[in-house]
């Protein structure tokens, strides 16, 4: 299975999705008019990824803004996650990076969290 | 046309309101969206680390819901980003739109407008996991989501031109941290 490498954008994230080694990272900004769209080639690399045997999958999101297209997209994400860390023999952590004093990007982990039911970290930085 | 005569005087209420960061009035489409955001983007060193993101993201929704959703016949619009005396920022955007989307809109943000910040967050979590997107991608989220981040209830002013036709003009605030 491929790796997934998209270039980030003024409006959209990097991405960086490696099966090898489990790792998978969003970064940057995510306010595209049509959220849909652009998270589709994720969630087709993660239904992929779900049949592969990949023991520990680590999803790393550190996100500068989203837009609320992107809100439903990215638990979208986060619920193949969730069934991927349900398979036998599988685990996923998803840490969630947020500024100190982001206190939007600290209650937007806050949601998810409180919807997943998948060890989810929360991780300030400077 | 005498229609955006209307709008016209609308907008210049707006702008003569407070000290103007950006103001833009024009026609609604994806280069002039991107050019009012990049004008946002460049001023928000003016402002508090703390409050730039919340001032970008309820830009970024405003925009983008005019983009889907305003009139697609009618399609002027205004957006108005001021300072109202040293500590209110007013954010404001204006479009045309039908009378069923009027009724829609304007009901929901009675509504919000009524509810605390424990019964906003309720809502807004129930909508984030209810795996349903409206036809524009978005998912019912932009409206609850601004009222969440923003101080005081969200500011609906409008005009109703005909039986079927009204401009709608949102408005938010938020409080400058200096």
């Amino acid at each position: 299975m491929n790796k997934l490498e998209i270039k980030g954008t003024p409006k959209t994230p990097s991405i960086v999705l490696d099966p090898t080694t489990g790792k998978l990272e969003i970064k940057g900004r995510s306010i595209p008019e049509n959220a849909i769209d652009f998270f589709k080639t994720i969630v087709d690399w993660l239904d992929e990824y779900s049949q592969e045997n990949v023991e520990h999958t680590e999803a790393n999101i550190q996100l500068e803004y989203f837009n609320t297209s992107s809100s439903k997209c990215i638990l979208d994400i986060f619920k193949k996650l969730e069934s991927i860390n349900k398979q036998e023999g599988k685990s996923v952590v998803i840490n969630w990076y947020y500024e100190q004093d982001d206190e939007d990007m600290l209650e937007a982990g806050e949601d998810y969290q409180s919807i997943l039911k998948i060890p989810f970290k929360m991780i300030e930085i400077e | 046309m005498e229609l955006d005569v209307i709008i016209n005087n609308k907008y210049k209420e707006y702008i003569q309101e407070g000290y103007n960061i950006v103001i833009f009035q024009g026609n609604n489409n994806e280069k002039n969206v991107e050019y009012v955001l990049n004008e946002i983007d460049s001023k928000l060193h003016l402002f508090d680390k703390k409050i730039r993101r919340k001032i970008f993201f309820v830009c970024v929704e405003f925009l983008q819901n005019i983009y889907h959703h305003a009139s697609k016949q009618y399609t002027n619009f205004f957006f108005v980003f001021n300072v109202i005396g040293k500590h209110i920022i007013k954010i404001s955007a204006g479009n045309y739109t039908d009378k069923s989307k009027f009724e829609q809109v304007k009901s929901k943000i009675e509504q919000l407008n009524l509810l605390n910040y424990d019964e906003m967050l309720k809502l807004y979590r129930m909508v984030l996991n209810n795996n349903e997107f409206s036809e524009k991608g978005g998912g019912g989220l932009g409206f609850i989501d601004v009222s969440r981040k923003t101080d005081l209830p969200i500011d609906l002013n409008y005009v109703k031109l005909n039986e079927n036709l009204y401009f709608l003009i949102f408005s938010v605030f938020l409080k400058n941290k200096i």
